[in-house]
This record gives C-alpha cells, structure tokens and sequence, in this order.
C-alpha cells in the first residue's frame, strides 16, 4: 500500500465534499434553507442520505464483526433495520410530511409543538436536553474514530486525525447547511453501498466459494450458522434477537432520520424513495454480515473483529482500493457527524432561540447564528474526544437508543393514535428515554443483555396510553389530524366490488 | 448453509421487501390511472 495512493483518493473525495459545500451555500441563507435545504430534496438524495446518516461507522465495522463474530444470528439485525426502513417509509413518512408541512414545521420538535398545542415550549426544553447530551457524546465518539482512522491509515497521529476529520465536515456543513449534508450523506451512502456489495463478491471466492464458506464456518463452530447462535432455543436466544431487531426500530422516529422526511420537495418524492432506501438498507446488511462471515473463514483468530474490514481491504485489494476504503469509512463517520451537528444546532436555534426567547429574529440573522452554533458544537465534540473519551464511552452507549425511544414512541402515537394528548407524549418522551438510560445503568446485565430499545419503546408506549387515557386531547388538534390524514389516504386502495 | 438459516435469510429481506413493494406498486398504479383518466381503484363513483 502506497500512502501517496490513499493520499490522491482521499483528497478527491475532500475536494468533492468542499464543492458540495460551496454549491449548496446559496440554499443556507434563512432557517428553512439551512436546516431542511429549502424542502427541494429529491427521492434519491433523501433515500441514501437517512440511510447513511442511520448506519454510522458501525455498519462498516460493527456489522460486519458481527457477521465475523457470530455468523447467522447477525441476520436478525437484517431483518430489524429492512423493516424499520420499510415501515418508515410506508406508514410514517407520509402523514408526517403532511402534517409538517401544515405546521410549516423546521425540526421535529416544531412539530411536536404544534400537534399538541404546546404554548409552553415544553417539547422544545425537553427536545433540547435529550437531542444535546446524546449528540454530543455521538459527535465526540465519531471524532474519535476520526482521528483513529487518519492516524491508522495516514499516520497523522491522533489529534491531528481528529481536527483534519471535524475540519472538513465543519466546512460544508455550516457553508452549504441541510443540503450539503443531504447531498455529501447521498454520495457517501453510495459509496458505502458500493464497498459493501463488492467487498463479499470478492471475498467469498477468495474464500472458496459458498459451499467452502459454509463448511469452514461449520467446521470452526457449528453455531455459527444456527439462527440462534450460541444460545440456542433460550430466553437469552430470543433476548438477542429481539434486541438485533429493535435496532431497526430507531428509523420510526429518530429526529435526524425524521428531517429527511420533512426535506422532501413533496409527497411523490416520499412515495418514490422509500424502495431506494429499502434496497440500499439491504445492500448495507446483506454485504457487511456476509463479508464478516466471509472474513471469519479468510483471517481467522482476530483478536477485535471489528477490525475485519480493513483487514479484508488489506488482504483481497489494491492500494487504491485501500484508499477507497478508507475513504467509506470517513464517509460513513462524517454522514453521521454531519447530520448530529445540523439537528443540534437546529434544536439550540430554532426550538431554543427563535420559538422561547427571540421569535421576531430576522430568519438571516437566525441563519448565521445557526452556522456559529455547528462550529461551537462541533468544537465541544472535539474536546470531549481530545479529553474525555471514557465518559464518551458511557454516553455513547445508550445515545442512539436515547434518541429513538425519547421521540420515536411520542411520533408513531402523534401520527396513529387520535386520542394522544400533550400530557401523554410529555410523559412518553421522558419515561421512554430515562427508561432507556437506567436500562443500561442499572438492568441490562441482569436480564439476559435485553438491547436497551425495548424495555425504553414499551416504558415511552405504556406511559403515553396510560397519562393519554386520564387527559382529554386538544379537539382542533385532533381535527388537523383526521384532515390531514383523510388528505395522506389510504396505504393500499382496494379494487371496489362492483354490482352486477 | 442450513435450511432454517436460509429462511431466516429470507424473511428478514423478504418482510420489509415485499411491504415496500406492495406500496410502490399500488402508488404506481394509482399514478397510471390518474393519467388516464379512470378513477383509481376504490374511489367513489
């Protein structure tokens, strides 16, 4: 491997991601420019983008050590995250596009806000401590795999990884806002597509085929290609898979996934990008669990499995597929970083600044703030992942789990459920996420390592319906609802029965 | 590979695929329809 090889793809992809910022400045004068890219996003740019902000660097390393670490099991996490994606885009991204546009909702706290008639910006306050302690941790954990991944690759050393990394994605995202970021999120998910599609066509043959594949993997250990893996048929057996599947329940609701939906020209752009994102979701999975299983059989014995891609890449490519790789890995960190930044600042400016302190504050000036706020984020991130990376390590656990159990629950019933009041989804949003921290803090590891989702979506569900059933909802918002989803129709129209 | 585990395979693409396909053929459909003139599938007559 030549680092001048990795050097030139690496800088291509930074020029390409700093003219990208560049053509998508115009777009970022006002709050709906920057934050949502004026709502001028087409199907293919918001399908890839949720689907590059939602996976992170895990994808890349995470999934593909699962599929290394425990073969078929990791096959429910497939599952979870098709349907997750699918269901998003069939029953939740209409309506909710619908009613934001009504709302002429900016951020998912907006909507909120409004679906429930909250003249006291207590969705926005709660919104605002949820959506920042966990981006936060977030950003700092992605910087870190930053700068270890410049330093790996390049040898830049750490610190300086981690400022090269927060530099580049700083740039476009306060130069171009939202729609830099939808854009550089657009080319980074293809990218990481790409990687991940090959990368199991190359190795399953280096392999020895499927057939070889299969009878190493059962000859090192049998339970790799049972879909209980090592458990079994056990209360720990479907613990774990239920757990791998409600990883996908994060798509329902996650306000980061959310903006993409609120960021679409229109309702047809929502109905034409949900089968893109599917097939793309399944191009993630499919490829990173078998190219893991594939590099299970190709370098046995890793010590850490989450280092078998790079390891593949090393063994089966060229420099400048190398290059290449790295290169998906940044891509797949930044189109994560990138979106945390804009939906905190968005929470900080438009929830926080605009709505509770200044609400006649000139939408360029708002704009600017917006941009001051990325960089003051972006640079607390850096300095939690220069100094404190334990604590990093603990908030990062329960952060993107945080997230969807706070807003998913309180969403899906705001749009579903008629009889929702303010009180119920206040109760949901704060029960469904401290439920979700004390999971993790005091009972995961008594209850067969239950994934901390479920027990936080059943406590935010549970404390909606029971607070919901004691209050009574607001009647011109219930009204707004039934209109607005008489307006969304149906899912499937069925063919009317015709008398003879 | 095992038979259980190709099933397994198989749903977990197979659930999420279909739901997604069912929808965007019934938009697609509805789409034609309204091009054509003919009331879609289920509209009042």
């Amino acid at each position: 491997m030549t680092s001048a090889t990795i050097i030139g793809v690496l800088v291509g992809y930074l020029a390409v991601l700093l003219a990208i910022g560049f053509w998508s400045a115009r777009e970022s004068g006002d709050m709906k420019g920057y934050y949502l890219a004026g709502k001028k996003l087409p199907a293919w740019v918001i399908a890839f983008s949720s689907n590059a902000t939602g996976e992170s660097a895990w994808l890349l390393l995470g999934l593909t050590g699962m599929g290394y670490a425990i073969g078929v099991h990791a096959f429910w996490v497939i599952m979870g995250e098709v349907l997750g994606v699918a269901s998003a885009w069939v029953f939740v991204a209409r309506p909710f596009k619908e009613l934001t546009d009504r709302y002429d909702a900016i951020t998912v706290p907006d909507y909120l806000t409004e679906r429930f008639r909250d003249t006291h910006h207590v969705f926005r306050i709660i919104s605002a401590v949820v959506i920042l302690s966990m981006v936060m941790a977030y950003v700092a954990a992605q910087l870190t795999a930053s700068g270890k991944a410049f330093d790996t690759f390049l040898g830049t050393g750490y610190t300086a990884g981690v400022w090269i990394g927060l530099a580049i994605v700083l740039f476009y995202t306060t130069v171009g806002g939202f729609k830099a970021v939808a854009y550089s999120d657009f080319l980074q998910g293809v990218l990481m597509l790409g990687c991940l599609v090959v990368l199991p066509i190359v190795a399953i043959p280096a392999a020895g085929g499927w057939s070889g594949v299969m009878s190493a993997l059962n000859a090192a250990d049998p339970n790799l290609l049972k879909p209980m893996g090592s458990f079994g048929l056990t209360v720990g057996g479907v613990a774990s898979a239920f757990g791998f599947i409600a990883i996908g329940f994060a798509f329902l609701g996650s306000p980061q996934l959310l903006a993409r939906f609120m960021a679409a020209t229109g309702r047809r752009e929502i109905e034409d990008g949900g089968i893109w994102a599917v097939l793309c979701v399944i191009g993630f999975d499919v490829g990173a669990v078998l190219a893991g299983m594939a590099g299970r059989v190709l370098v046995p014995g890793l010590a850490d499995p989450e280092t078998i891609l790079p390891e593949l890449s090393h063994m089966l490519f060229p420099a400048f597929f190398t290059g290449i790789f790295l290169v998906v890995v940044l891509a797949a960190i930044m189109s994560t970083v990138d979106s945390l930044l804009i939906l905190a600042s968005a929470v900080v400016v438009r929830d926080v600044v605009q709505n509770v302190f200044d609400p006649g504050a000139d939408q360029k000036r708002l704009s600017l703030l917006g941009k001051s706020v990325t960089v003051v984020i972006g640079l607390v991130g850096i300095y939690l992942a220069l100094t404190e990376q334990r604590m990093i390590f603990y908030f990062v656990l329960f952060a993107w789990s945080g997230i969807a159990a706070a807003f998913t629950p309180v969403v899906l019933c705001s749009l579903f459920w008629k009889r929702t009041t303010r009180a119920g989804a206040i109760a949901g949003m704060v029960v469904g996420f401290t439920t979700t921290v004390a999971w993790v803090l005091l009972f995961k590891e008594r209850f067969w390592d239950l994934y901390e989702m479920i027990p936080g979506f059943a406590a935010g569900f549970a404390a909606i319906v029971i607070v919901s059933l004691v209050t009574e909802p607001d009647a011109e918002a219930v009204a707004e609802l039934e209109a607005a989803r008489a307006s969304v129709g149906p899912l499937f129209r069925l063919p009317s029965r015709r008398l003879p | 590979m095992p038979v259980e585990a190709w099933l397994l395979l198989i749903a977990a693409v197979g659930l999420g695929l279909s739901l997604e396909l069912a929808f965007y053929r019934a938009r697609r459909r509805e789409r034609r329809m309204d091009r054509e003139g003919r009331p879609a599938p289920g509209a009042d007559e």
